[in-house]
């Protein structure tokens, strides 16, 4: 048998595949599916009737039903331990990292590095689409680094900057 | 003068360039598409009987570009050219350089463009006709002390404005005197990018108006009508995104009152074509003129369908010189109508923009639903132009009718390949202030929380069933790199139909 978990939308599910159905957290349904095209996959579940696409949003896999989009992980043991010991190292230095919350190009950088800064403060202009949005500190600290500077591009998921 | 019109240039990308090509088809006129090197497949490009490359990226490089635009209309003999809405469709300048290389441009002229286009001229105006406007300055913005005069005699909060266009940029609200001087700033550096005007000013920031405009027509014989409201509250980011006709708000003496109005200032303001007088209106029913779109608006269609007219068709019509079709009094409100815009963006990420490719576009049918689309299978939605992708409208019987229809409509709507704004739209017709219509400016400030949509435990069962199905066909695709997946997703079995 085949028994996966899979991480999606902050949730863990562990899935197993059985002869007799899909066993969802304990629970066992029968599955009725469909591969429509590439991507896209019907998915009837107990006669309910679900349709899903994939595609692949910045750093993850995603699934998409309703319009509504998951990121979807399979979970394996290297994870939970990875995941463990960066949550560790972070409490540690207590340092967060700012990432770009979506793509664009960054107009202004109001902040040098080891600036005191507090939780509210604009630190990076990112433009897109003719919008200016000021990305803010969450946390009030020292600027430990800047990883970009003006009229640079960035992806979404770039890191910005760190605080301390 | 008359002059029919047999080839039209539509300078704009998108959904509006392929609605107004479907009402000049409709009128046996040609036309001729524009496409930055993007948009080489978009559906404008494809539907337009001639299409030209404007070779380029940005904006400014292709739609903005003028003498690129001019200059195609030339090569393809076209005797009239149509802005849409945004880009140079607000521009005088662009307006009048139609007129001297002797082709029709169908809007106002270029007079009218500059006069109500400058926030400040077309308030000038209305206090000198004595017509009711938003309190603030008349004039922009010349210093900070100058900015700290008029906002504190006007008392906070205020809003900043552009003076040279709309559309939510160039705009801030500031609560305090502390915040102005950075919001002027920010506020500029905005209105010039997208406007290249960096003037502001200053207006009183009503507390709960609601958002209502009247759609007028006017001809070139001095003939002004209007074809009633659109209420337009819902708003993000000064953005409308659901919008509907007519509003819960109106009586028909208000209505009628709102729509004189309307049509005094076209006249005042020697309007032709058509156009959109944008109003606040507040709890008691007091309203104050906001702005004139010279342009067709993007909300247009509710009007359409619940009035059975063409506003395309009417503009082209204008342009020829011909007088308007129809009377006053042959204006009837039939149903109810509402619009929702599906846009590129990130509902569960304070409306971030999305980008991507489009993977999968299936549009919702059926009776009383229209889709004004640009996009298809392949198109990109990069970060150089809006990120709207299609205007979903609904057209019921009545208000009741019409939400529900409009929620059937959302629900069938799939896009892959960015996320949209549909299931905030889904939001907004299920909320119980927009049932009831008792909604205002500030009903997404107030109502909106971007927490992350929950995921119910079938939804994860069905993800999960299509994922190792999915999976299980890549270790198939390249069996040598996976081969540890491969073993165990092999004994997953498609349990197919049986019958």
């Amino acid at each position: 048998m085949n028994k996966i978990t899979l991480h999606i939308a902050d949730k863990h599910y562990h899935v197993d595949q059985r002869e007799d159905g899909l066993l969802v957290d304990g629970k066992l349904h029968d599955i009725n599916i469909h591969k429509i095209t590439e991507n896209e996959y019907s998915v009837l579940i107990d006669g309910h009737s679900y349709h899903i696409f994939f595609n692949n949003c910045s750093k993850y896999f995603c699934a998409q039903i309703d319009n509504h989009v998951f990121e979807i992980k399979r979970h394996t043991l290297r994870d939970e331990l990875s995941e463990k010991f960066l949550k560790k190292n972070d409490d540690a230095h207590s340092s967060v990292t700012f990432r770009a919350p979506m793509p664009g190009l960054v107009t202004k950088v109001q902040t040098l590095v080891d600036a005191r800064v507090d939780a509210g403060d604009g630190i990076v202009v990112v433009e897109a689409m003719k919008m200016e949005n000021m990305i803010k500190t969450t946390k009030s600290g020292i600027v430990k680094k800047i990883f970009v500077q003006e009229k640079q591009a960035v992806e979404k998921g770039d890191p910005l900057f760190v605080i301390e | 003068m008359k002059h029919k019109i047999k080839k039209i240039l539509i300078a704009n990308r998108g959904e509006i360039a392929v609605r107004i090509h479907r009402s000049a088809k409709e009128m046996g006129i040609s036309t001729v598409a524009l496409f930055s090197d993007p948009d080489r497949i978009s559906p404008h490009v494809l539907l337009c009987d001639e299409a030209y490359a404007l070779h380029g990226v940005t904006s400014k490089e292709t739609y903005l570009d003028v003498e690129k635009i001019l200059e195609i209309a030339k090569h393809a003999k076209v005797d009239a050219i149509h802005p849409g809405y945004g880009f140079l469709s607000e521009r005088g300048h662009f307006a009048k350089a139609v007129r001297e290389a002797g082709m029709i441009f169908i809007g106002p002229n270029p007079e009218t463009i500059e006069l109500l286009g400058s926030k400040t001229s077309a308030r000038e105006l209305l206090t000198e006709k004595k017509l009711p406007i938003v309190p603030g300055s008349t004039r922009s913005i010349k210093n900070l002390d100058d900015a700290i005069e008029v906002a504190t005699r006007i008392g906070f909060p205020v809003m900043i404005k552009a003076v040279g266009g709309g559309g939510g940029k160039g705009m801030r609200r500031v609560d305090m005197v502390e915040e102005l001087s950075g919001a002027i700033e920010r506020a500029q550096t905005e209105a010039a990018k997208a406007f290249s005007d960096d003037r502001v000013y200053i207006e009183k920031y009503l507390l709960n108006p609601k958002h209502v405009e009247i759609q007028i027509l006017a001809d070139t014989h001095g003939n002004v009508i209007h074809l009633g409201e659109r209420e337009c509250s819902v708003q993000r980011r000064h953005q409308k995104v659901v919008e509907e006709c007519p509003s819960t708000a109106l009586t028909p003496e208000l209505r009628e009152k709102m729509g004189q109005t309307a049509v005094e200032i076209a006249k005042a303001s020697g309007y032709v074509n058509a156009g959109t007088v944008e109003f606040l209106l507040d709890s008691d029913k007091n309203f104050y003129f906001l702005e004139v779109n010279t342009r067709l608006q993007v909300e247009h269609p509710i009007t359409e369908l619940v009035y059975g007219i063409d506003i395309v068709k009417e503009q082209i019509r204008i342009a020829e010189g011909e007088k308007l079709s129809l009377f006053q009094s042959d204006i009837k409100i039939n149903g109810h109508a509402i619009e929702c815009r599906i846009s590129a963006e990130e509902t569960d990420n304070n409306f971030m923009p999305s980008t991507g490719k489009i993977s999968h576009y299936i549009p919702s049918e059926g009776p009383g639903v229209r889709n004004d689309s640009g996009a298809r299978v392949g198109t990109e939605i990069s970060m150089h132009y809006d990120p709207m992708i299609a205007k979903l409208i609904v057209h019921g019987r009545d208000r009741k009718e019409a939400i529900v229809k409009m929620l059937r409509a959302l629900n069938e709507y799939k896009i892959n390949g960015v996320k949209t704004t549909i299931p905030f739209c889904q939001f907004v017709l299920e909320h119980e202030e927009f049932i009831k219509g008792s909604y205002n400016i500030n009903f997404v400030e107030k109502n909106f929380t971007t927490s992350a949509f929950s995921l119910r435990h079938n939804t994860a069962v069905a993800i999960s069933a299509a994922y190792l199905a999915h999976t299980n066909d890549f270790t198939k695709a390249d069996q040598g790199k996976k081969g540890k997946d491969r073993s165990s997703a092999s004994k997953w079995k498609m349990n197919e139909r049986s019958e």
